[in-house]
């Protein structure tokens, strides 16, 4: 052997030597599987209070949140419901069958993300969607209260669709107008209760007050997930337990007359902050001038 | 050799597999960590960073045969980020001169301190500067080759190679320096290059 081989053998003899005795034992692993599970439910903890903070933390200052949780869902079945006109659209109570479901979530970046989240630790809203032939009477009258909404939206937006909403656990109904101007659409929802506007005012993104007519209109931003639909037992359903193939943002205009809630909204579709006052300004002219 | 299935199954979140990955990876990890920061302690808390921080982000491994360079990679970071930190304690137990004044007699080189060789080689790596120590651990301990130590270095094959050789040339300025030890401290032609041989 050489003398270059032989420093190197014992250089190699010598690190081996200093660290024969040194075994890992199986403690580690506990310490180390100790604090991945802290990590996770401290990860878990932060969405789930992320997703209370963006969705939910109306439930307790709210007597009905089965009701207002499923703004949320109703936006979600909107969607669907005026692409399937006849048929009835709903987001069943998933977490009585599923383990995990994906929510969206704001990230401290301001930028929203899907996280995939324990069905047990959100309130997955039910409600159905169907569209429906009938006016404005016979609305009021199915609905239980009386409002009043134009046939056309300043910008040219005629109105293509109607549609009731019953929520679960709600014996009240939300009217949902429909109206398209070539690809562009804009959803007037309508209800006498004022989840609405609390959603408005209080759980919305980018909130602020806009001024229309004498009337303050509350400006907010939503996400929705855009959630694969699968058709079970003949319904067209929402798969929150499927990944969401994209996020929308929606971009809402909500106000009070006359003791009903009206809000506007462009399902994502990403109308200018202008036109979407403009066509609620038609909205309210209508309203005024049709006591 | 990487078991890839098994690096595969950790990708998958399997824990069984991550307690098979543990049990196959984790004393040399240890014994690593402990040769570049010399206090087992310190040891113990960079072998657990690094299978925590490989628990949580093997999934972005994309070539699980290059599973034991990406683990080192992460291993000789989170030593030298430690290292920095616990500079002083370190330095106290890399001085084998102060080793018996040390509070923590439970210590391993006190206890395996029986070749005297073996001790002056290894205080002569200990004296090398981090990025040196860290090249000849890594060449000599794990048997890891230039350009895998290159890669888990972030530096060029050609600085791997230098450092080697700087660190042999520090080794034997060492050892020469130790009155009346060592047969290896005679040998003139120990520092040629072509003396790296895993490559």
């Amino acid at each position: 052997m050489n003398k270059q081989a032989q420093l190197e053998k014992s250089i190699k003899a010598a690190l081996l030597q200093g660290v024969e005795t040194l075994e890992a034992d199986m403690n580690c692993l506990k310490k180390i599987k100790y604090r991945i599970n802290t990590e996770k439910e401290g990860r878990k903890e932060r969405i789930m209070k992320r997703i209370n903070d963006h969705f939910y933390d109306l439930k307790s200052k709210v007597k009905r949140p089965a009701v207002l949780v499923c703004s949320i869902a109703v936006a979600a079945v909107l969607m669907c419901t005026f692409i399937q006109p006849v048929r009835v659209l709903a987001q069943e109570g998933i977490n009585k069958i599923a383990s995990m479901v994906y929510v969206v979530v704001k990230e401290e970046s301001g930028k929203y993300e899907m996280a995939q989240v324990s069905a047990e630790d959100v309130y997955i809203g039910y409600c159905e969607g169907n569209t429906t032939v009938l006016n404005d009477k016979e609305l009021a009258k199915e609905v239980g209260f009386d409002f009043n909404a134009p046939q056309a939206l300043e910008g040219g937006y005629e109105l293509a669709d109607n549609s009731v909403i019953q929520v679960d656990g709600s014996d009240k109904k939300e009217i949902s107008k429909l109206y398209r101007k070539e690809k562009s659409r804009l959803v007037l929802s309508i209800t006498d209760q004022n989840y609405l506007l609390q959603v408005a005012k209080e759980n919305g993104d980018n909130r602020k007050e806009v001024q229309v007519e004498n009337n303050t209109l509350y400006y907010c931003e939503r996400p929705l997930p855009v959630y694969p639909i699968i058709e079970k037992n003949g319904v067209k359903t929402n798969d929150v337990t499927q990944k969401p193939t994209g996020i929308k943002v929606i971009h809402s205009l909500t106000w009070e007359y006359n003791g009903v809630y009206y809000k506007l909204d462009d399902m994502g579709d990403g109308i200018p902050l202008d036109e979407l006052k403009n066509a609620a300004k038609s909205v309210i002219s209508y309203q005024i001038a049709t006591p | 050799m990487v078991d890839t299935g098994l690096i595969k199954r950790c990708q998958q979140g399997e824990g069984e597999a991550f307690d098979e990955l543990y049990q196959t990876y984790a004393t040399k990890a240890l014994r690593t960590a402990y040769l570049l920061v010399g206090n087992k302690n310190i040891a113990e808390d960079i072998m657990q960073e690094a299978f925590f921080e490989c628990y949580r982000d093997i999934k972005k491994l994309r070539t699980p045969e290059l599973f034991q360079v990406w683990f080192n990679r992460l291993l000789v970071r989170i030593s030298w980020r430690m290292a920095s930190r616990e500079r002083k304690v370190i330095y106290e137990s890399l001085n084998a001169n102060d080793m018996e004044r040390l509070p923590d007699r439970q210590d391993v080189l006190e206890v395996v301190e029986a070749n005297q060789e073996s001790q002056v080689i290894r205080q002569a790596i200990n004296k090398l500067s981090i990025p040196l120590r860290t090249t000849m651990i890594l060449y000599y301990y794990n048997d890891m080759s230039v350009k895998e130590i290159s890669q888990i270095m972030n530096c060029f094959q050609g600085t791997v190679k230098s450092r080697l050789l700087n660190g042999r040339k520090k080794l034997a300025r060492e050892l020469k320096s130790k009155p009346g030890n060592l047969s290896i401290r005679m040998m003139p032609g120990c520092l040629k290059k072509e003396s790296v041989t895993h490559e």
